[in-house]
């Protein structure tokens, strides 16, 4: 998982309404979060096709 | 001498700031997180975090550390590009009453020279910082501001592009032996001032999973445990190009710590860490600055710039 030191998530991977998946600081872009736009999978990774992922 | 006849500005190359407190890159995104805080306008320059030219995600996470006194990070420069950055957060800069220095950061030579070249022709841009300490992906990782030839390569590119149109402030890691010569090296090479220092490399082990805490396992340490090194560095510096313009960072948390660059030779000081415990703090760092000189005598902050060094050969 993805933790900060206090145990929560400080950067998820989000789905935008686009559907393209982005790296969203919860402590900016959150706190709150669509459940269902979130790859749970993938939190602690940049998941394949990540905008911006490392080519 | 009051607040209202104070001369607080300040110049890097040629930029001229109101005040001589900005931003640290990469602490603030692009600005609009701290213009819930203050207007940001009210001082000196917003530093953009550092851009490159496409589209980054940044690193795995966790992506950050508390340390004593300090932080840990190890973000991987997320951004949006250099095509989107000057087409939407630039100008909402700009709507706003930023003044801007926009930081580049590039893999290599040639990446540099294109972000500068996209940058000079943007409006509403005070100054270029070029963050060297970023890995040449053409010299087996090697930091740039890590090798002095490599520093000179990217700042001689930078200022091809962009010639005289913007002052160049070259952005130096203390992960060197000796800063001053790093620091000759990209003056001569065209840099018309420095911003220093950039963040140690450091490391933490979560003692609990018994691995490296960062997804990345290195990360840049900030925060108060660093001034020590930035006050310096600052100092080793300015000794050495007393006229080169310098942007000191390094865990400036009050304006007593801000003054301490000043005094070792800092024209402008940039606000990072602190910003995440306390986003008002550039406004609040630069009301207790202005207070402090006005107290210990000063009519103009240009005067204060420095002033550790009076007496010295």
């Amino acid at each position: 998982m993805g933790l900060a030191q206090d145990g929560s998530p400080e950067i998820l991977p989000v789905r935008d309404k686009d559907g393209t998946l982005k790296m969203l600081r919860s402590c900016v872009e959150g706190p709150i979060f669509d459940g269902a736009a979130v790859d749970w999978d993938g939190i602690g990774t940049i998941p394949p096709g990540t905008y911006g992922a490392p080519r | 001498m009051t607040q209202s006849s104070f001369d607080f500005r300040t110049t890097l190359g040629s930029a001229h700031l109101p005040n001589p407190i900005l931003t640290a890159s990469g602490c603030a995104a692009n600005g609009k997180e701290l213009s819930a805080f203050f207007p940001l306008g009210e001082i000196g320059a917003v530093v953009t975090k550092s851009v490159m030219n496409h589209p980054r995600s940044g690193r795995a996470t966790p992506r950050m550390a508390e340390t004593p006194s300090g932080m840990l990070n190890a973000i991987g420069l997320q951004g949006p590009g250099i095509d989107n950055f000057l087409r939407e957060d630039l100008p909402w800069l700009v709507e706003h009453g930023a003044r801007t220095i926009v930081s580049i950061a590039g893999e290599s030579v040639e990446e540099f020279a294109t972000l500068s070249r996209k940058v000079r022709n943007a409006p509403g841009v005070s100054a270029l910082e070029v963050n060297i300490s970023c890995p040449n992906v053409e010299n087996r990782g090697l930091v740039f501001a890590c090798d002095r030839s490599s520093a000179r390569e990217v700042i001689e590119a930078v200022k091809r592009s962009v010639g005289n149109s913007l002052p160049i402030m070259a952005k130096l890691s203390p992960d060197v032996t000796d800063i001053v010569s790093i620091a000759e090296e990209v003056v001569s090479a065209g840099a018309d001032g420095l911003a220093m220092i950039n963040t140690l490399l450091g490391m933490v082990i979560n003692t609990e999973t018994m691995r490296p805490h960062l997804a990345n396992k290195t990360g840049g340490l900030s925060g108060p445990a660093i001034r020590p090194v930035a006050v310096r560095a600052i100092y080793q510096v300015h000794q050495a190009m007393p006229k080169v313009p310098i942007v000191g960072m390094g865990g400036v948390l009050t304006g007593n710590d801000a003054f301490e660059l000043v005094l070792a030779g800092a024209s402008a000081i940039s606000i990072g860490t602190a910003t995440f415990h306390d986003p008002s703090a550039p406004v609040r760092i630069k009301d207790e600055l202005e207070e402090l000189l006005i107290s210990r005598g000063f009519t103009r902050f240009s005067d204060a710039v420095g002033y550790a060094h009076r007496g010295q050969s």
